[in-house]
């Protein structure tokens, strides 16, 4: 874009910088003010929506670009400054008026001491500037048009991510953040009803005055994202006493980018503190979910959105830029030197701070170290092999984790991990009612004695030190600062040690009750950690769900990790001691949960940055002490799970037993874990064949259960469907480039050549075409530029073109298997719920033998 | 879920197409009938033959005649059928018509009323603009549309211009066969119609074609324009004999004339001023739409997804409830454990 715009601004100095009157260098003065012009676009390109007569704005800039409307576009304050025109007597405003209206016969009447040419030279500047205003227009309508559908709000006609957001709600089961390695936020609706009433009541607009687009594109990406802008200056008053005593003349064209509105800021700030109220109010907010709401609409053009963790304003529709000062302290920008370019904000900062755009190309880090490579084009013919180091979209399959499955003797526990329910736990009192269990930082030994209600077991979570049985070797403390889950008691009671501080203790906890959910179903003193295997099988679920929980929480920022990598060598490194000989080298062993999937050396590397940059870091804010931990991981009866740990508390009793309430979130995901649970829960623990009480001790009372063959209609009433293969399109920027610089050498009439340098047009080409006379040849040197130019138009005008082609190829390729997963899917489903409408239930019982 | 419909549709599109090329050359079809022909004479030898060469002479003729229909369909539209590449003239669709100064409101209002190439340029904007609004106007797709035609069904706004334009219009009269009429009038009042003239095209138009029918409307606007240029003078003198003819009902005196030339001169300034900027606000109005109109498919796709979701979800949570069962129905088998009835 500013390449684009430094060229068109050399091409429009050689047409302009005859003007008599044009005092500094018009090279720099059109490449910086292009450049400020870029840099506004760049920063503020917000989505927005609803109609506002785009057209008659379209139709108004075109005549505006050839001074056909007769007005001067706010031009005349710069025209009118001496060191734009110094004339004598000095110009008008109607002067200016009546130039741009084409109207020289009634300006050099009217100012006797003007000639009629005057106008032209003013028209000249007004051209110049109307072409670079423009050039504004145009890229800000092409940006728009663009990043309209992809805004972070709820904003008509076209919202694609929250969209995105809340199908994933409705489809996603909650204990999905757990054991999907992929960092899907969980969406939550909200209304705002306090934090509205208080927004409407701060009169927005009115605080905004006259400069209602320019604060609402400055607080766009938020309140405290501006306040973080300059952290000696975070509150506004004192940034407002700075700014006043800072020179006038620092004060340039991008002034826009650094003002600020106290009055604004406060009365939004007030507004959060409201919203953040509001929503710790709710009970069914679990933490880190996305706070989906309809922005609030303010007037026609402007919203205010609230976010937990920010509140700022947008415009529904931002096709029309704001454009710099032209005019600072009474002085015109003339340009000849730099302003000063605004302050780069932190990687995670401003846009990258919003809920959606912080998952894009821009703000997402590039995992591209640890990603196998991507899967080969199966087509002859189709692009160029793919260089390294290249932005990949495809997630990464974690391959040194494969195979890698906890089995009970009846196969897969459905949602055995994780935590997608919500119901109480604990015991039932006299009334009915479950009460939480008495478990504190000590180890309750006397208080939780047996397994909750509808349960297998129950779990103590107590402090380091404070055992008070010896279990096994360890003695009932943990070992080394780590937590420790120990076996299922014979009371079916499963204790659980923990740190008494530490800044990850919460991903610790949630660690160990992954075990705990492991164990809870087994019989007491179950060991099911006994080879390599099984630790592989245990471990991995319970760092995936750690390592999830981390980078949900923003821990695993900045470290280039992925949840797959930490999940692998964690778990790598925790069942180290049944690693296998390395055969080519005996000093070495064999990861144990990855094989040839990752190299020691690896493991030892991400375990360095580990322990150095991620367990010390706690940037969610959860608890860090061992007693409040405890007291915020169970639930409150009536209330929904605040936290991940308590859900996974909750998430301990048996389902589909007789008296037992199951609570949870109604979507598609936790609809099939229930169906799931009460399907195995039936086939494990129910008999499904037909049988009677013995009469005597000894008698049999399936007589028939060895006779019974395998049921030939198992795997037949509903097919699993395969693991529905969607795989995302490469991003390929470089081939982008390269297709370009293709177009390119096309336009040259050239031969398509690599380094596009090659085919640009050679200026000193006039030159050698021996003229026939002395003006043809001037004025074939003239030409040279208008060549050129014409080329880079014309590649200009391809540019979208072949973005558009690119960008549809991807979606057609992306379809292309999605379509097909999606479509098996919904076939499952159609089948399934064709299935249960079809049962016949049998009105009989059946016949005894 | 389009994308795939559109797939299969392709799919059979193909294989729709393949058929006719084989089975429509002329010397298949002479092929087809002489056998027929042949079949039928050993009818009256072979008795044992008869079914089935009764079976292979209606498939014959059945072949044919398909043969016969599909012919379009395998060498494209037929040349009279769709006339879509229309001449640069507003006199043949009168999109661009001459004004009517009896509508405009009385005697006093045709004075200051307008005159054409003004009335053309108001009009063209004002209808584009519409259609831009109407175009980002929230709407609910058609999800179980099996094209983007169904899924994306054009707006009033935008309907109504396409069907004005050569390319979309129902029937168009340049080619219609003498003694025929191009009037849907005609169809309900027993007229003869031309059906070689209709055009189907404006049955696959979709709201996503906004652009193409912006810059069709827009080419015959420029043309309206340049025609008014060639003839400016003459239809100007025109446009102003039938002012006055409605005003005073004379004919225009010889000193108006003379002024008509000045209103010739502002419309041609008029006309150049639009021949420079019409093109460039559809172009930047295009370019616009262009990045909104990809996102559009997508964000009908996810609509639906949403919507489909949403049953899903309810679905499965009453299979949820039923499940909640389970166990006690396979504990109904057992007999032992036949709980009575509550009362």
């Amino acid at each position: 874009m500013i390449i684009i715009s430094y060229k068109i601004g050399k091409t429009l100095s050689s047409i302009h910088n005859r003007s008599s009157n044009f005092q500094l260098s018009t090279f720099n003065f059109q490449l910086w003010r292009s450049l400020s012009y870029a840099i506004l676009l760049v920063i503020f390109v917000a989505p927005q929506a609803t109609p506002a007569q785009m057209y008659e704005y379209i139709h108004d800039i075109s005549r505006k670009e050839f001074l056909l409307d007769k007005k001067t576009d706010k031009l005349d304050k710069f025209i009118l400054k001496r060191q734009v025109f110094d004339y004598d007597p000095r110009l008008k405003k109607q002067d200016v008026v009546d130039a741009f209206s084409y109207m020289d016969v009634d300006l050099c009447d009217r100012r006797k001491e003007f000639p009629c040419t005057k106008g032209e030279p003013i028209r000249a500047v007004g051209r110049r500037e109307e072409a670079i205003k423009t050039l504004a227009r145009d890229l800000q309508m092409i940006v728009a048009g663009y990043e309209m559908p992809i805004t972070d709000h709820i904003v008509q006609p076209m919202y694609l991510a929250p969209r995105y957001a809340s199908i994933i709600g409705v489809l996603q089961s909650s204990n999905d953040w757990a054991m999907t390695p992929t960092v899907e936020k969980r969406p939550f609706a909200m209304a705002w009803d306090d934090a509205k009433k208080k927004v409407k009541k701060a009169n927005v607009l009115g605080l905004m005055g006259d400069s209602k687009r320019m604060w609402s594109r400055r607080y766009q990406w938020g309140v405290l994202a501006v306040q973080r802008e300059d952290p000696k200056f975070a509150d506004c008053k004192a940034w407002k006493k700075e700014w006043d005593k800072r020179d006038k003349n620092k004060d340039t064209e991008l002034t826009y980018l650094r003002s600020r509105n106290c009055k604004l800021e406060e009365k939004l700030l007030e507004a959060l503190v409201v919203a953040k109220a509001e929503l710790e109010a709710k009970e069914d907010y679990e933490d880190g979910q996305v706070v989906l709401s309809v922005p609030i609409k303010i007037s026609d053009d402007i919203f205010v959105w609230i976010y937990p963790n920010d509140i700022g304003t947008g415009l529904y529709m931002p096709y029309k830029p704001l454009f710099p000062k032209i005019v600072t302290n009474g002085k015109p920008i003339l340009g000849g030197r730099y302003a000063k370019p605004p302050v780069e904000p932190l990687p995670d900062d401003k846009m990258c701070a919003m809920p959606f755009s912080s998952q894009g190309y821009l703000c997402r880090p590039v995992d591209d170290a640890y990603c196998p490579s991507p899967e080969k084009e199966k087509k002859k013919g189709s692009p160029p092999p793919k260089p390294k180091n290249e932005i990949i979209l495809t997630a990464c399959n974690p391959d040194h984790l494969k195979g890698v499955v906890r089995a009970t003797e009846q196969g897969v526990d459905a949602c055995e991990v994780g935590g997608w329910r919500t119901n109480p736990v604990g015991y039932m009192n006299d009334d009915g009612e479950i009460e939480p269990p008495e478990d504190t930082d000590k180890h309750d030994i006397d208080d939780i004695t047996h397994p909750y209600h509808c349960s297998n077991c129950a779990v103590d979570i107590y402090c380091d030190g404070e055992a008070k049985l010896p279990l096994n070797d360890e003695k009932g403390n943990c070992s080394k600062g780590m937590a420790w889950t120990f076996p299922k008691q014979p009371n079916g009671v499963i204790p659980i040690c923990l740190p008494e501080k530490g800044p990850s203790l919460s991903y610790l906890l949630l660690h160990e009750l992954v075990h705990a959910q492991q164990l809870c179903n087994l019989p007491p003193l179950t060991n099911i950690s006994g080879n390599k295997e099984r630790c592989c099988a245990i471990e991995v679920p319970a760092y995936t769900a750690q390592c999830n929980a981390m980078a949900e929480d923003g821990n695993l920022k900045g470290t280039g990790i992925t949840v797959e990598i930490c999940a692998s060598v964690m778990s790598n490194k925790s069942c180290e001691k049944f690693a296998d000989k390395d055969p080519k080298d005996k000093k070495k062993t064999i990861p144990p949960c990855s094989g040839d999937g990752i190299s020691k050396d690896k493991i030892d590397e991400v375990m360095k940055i580990l322990n150095d940059k991620v367990f010390d870091r706690n940037a969610a804010g959860r608890p860090t002490d061992c007693k409040e931990l405890i007291k915020e991981s169970y639930q409150v009866a009536g209330a929904s799970a605040k936290s991940r740990t308590a859900s996974q508390i909750s998430s301990l009793p048996r389902v589909c037993s007789p008296d037992c309430v199951t609570e949870y979130r109604n979507t598609i995901g936790n609809n099939m874990c229930y169906l799931a649970q009460c399907i195995e829960q039936s086939i494990e623990e129910q008999r499904i064949l037909p049988g009677r009480w013995a009469f005597v001790t000894e008698g049999q009372s399936f007589p028939w259960d060895a006779e019974t063959k395998p049921d030939p209609l198992i795997g037949a009433v509903l097919p699993t469907p395969p693991l529905p293969f969607s795989r995302l399109p490469d991003y390929r920027p470089q081939r982008l480039a390269i297709e370009l610089d293709l177009a390119l050498c096309q336009q040259n009439g050239l031969p398509l050549q690599q380094i596009p340098i090659e085919c640009a047009f050679k200026v000193i080409r006039q030159l050698a075409i021996a003229p026939t006379d002395l003006p043809m040849f001037s004025s074939s040197i003239l030409k040279q530029t208008v060549q050129e130019s014409s080329v880079t138009w014309g590649l200009q005008t391809s540019a979208p073109a072949i973005g558009t082609r690119v960008a549809t190829e991807l979606y057609k390729k992306y379809l292309s298997y999605a379509g097909k997963a999606f479509a098996e899917l919904i076939n499952n489903a159609n089948s399934m719920f064709g299935g249960i409408a079809n049962i016949e239930f049998p009105t009989l019982h059946c016949p005894r033998k | 879920m389009i994308r795939l419909r559109s797939l299969l549709a392709k799919k059979n599109s193909k294989t729709e197409i393949r058929k006719p090329k084989f089975e429509t050359s002329t010397k298949s079809k002479i092929r087809n009938t002489d056998s027929a022909f042949r079949i039928s004479n050993l009818f009256r030898i072979s008795n044992f033959r008869f079914k089935s060469n009764v079976w292979m002479i209606s498939i014959s003729i059945l072949l044919v005649i398909i043969g016969i229909q599909k012919t379009p369909a395998a060498y494209g539209n037929a040349p009279t059928r769709y006339p879509v590449l229309a001449a640069c003239t507003r006199f043949e669709y009168g999109l661009f018509r001459d004004v009517d100064f009896s509508k405009v409101g009385g005697k006093d209002a045709a004075k200051t009323a307008p005159g054409e190439v003004e009335y053309w340029r108001n009009i063209f904007h004002t209808t584009v603009s519409t259609v831009v609004d109407e175009y980002f106007t929230p709407t609910s797709p058609e999800c179980s549309g099996s094209s983007h035609a169904q899924a994306f069904p054009p707006r009033p706004m935008l309907l109504k211009l396409a069907s004005t334009l050569p390319s979309w219009r129902t029937l168009t009269w340049q080619l219609h066969n003498e003694g025929t009429s191009s009037s849907w009038w005609d169809i309900f009042v027993g007229g003869s119609v031309d059906w070689t003239q209709v055009n189907y095209n404006s049955l696959y138009l979709s709201e996503l074609d906004i652009g193409t029918v912006l810059l069709e409307y827009l080419r015959m606007y420029e043309c309206a324009l340049v025609e008014r240029t060639l003839f400016l003078p003459n239809h100007t003198i025109d446009q102003e004999t039938k002012r006055e003819e409605f005003i005073s009902g004379n004919i225009l005196p010889a000193l108006q004339r003379m002024l008509v030339a000045v209103m010739a001169w502002t419309d041609r300034e008029t006309i150049i001023e639009e021949l420079l900027i019409a093109r460039r606000s559809i172009n930047r109005t295009v370019t616009m739409l262009s990045g909104y109109n990809r996102f559009n498919i997508l964000n009908m796709e996810l609509q639906c997804l949403q919507q489909a979701s949403l049953d899903m979800r309810n679905g499965l949570a009453l299979a949820a409830d039923s499940a909640s069962c389970l166990p006690r129905i396979w504990n109904a088998k057992d007999p032992l454990r036949d709980y009575h009835k509550k009362k």
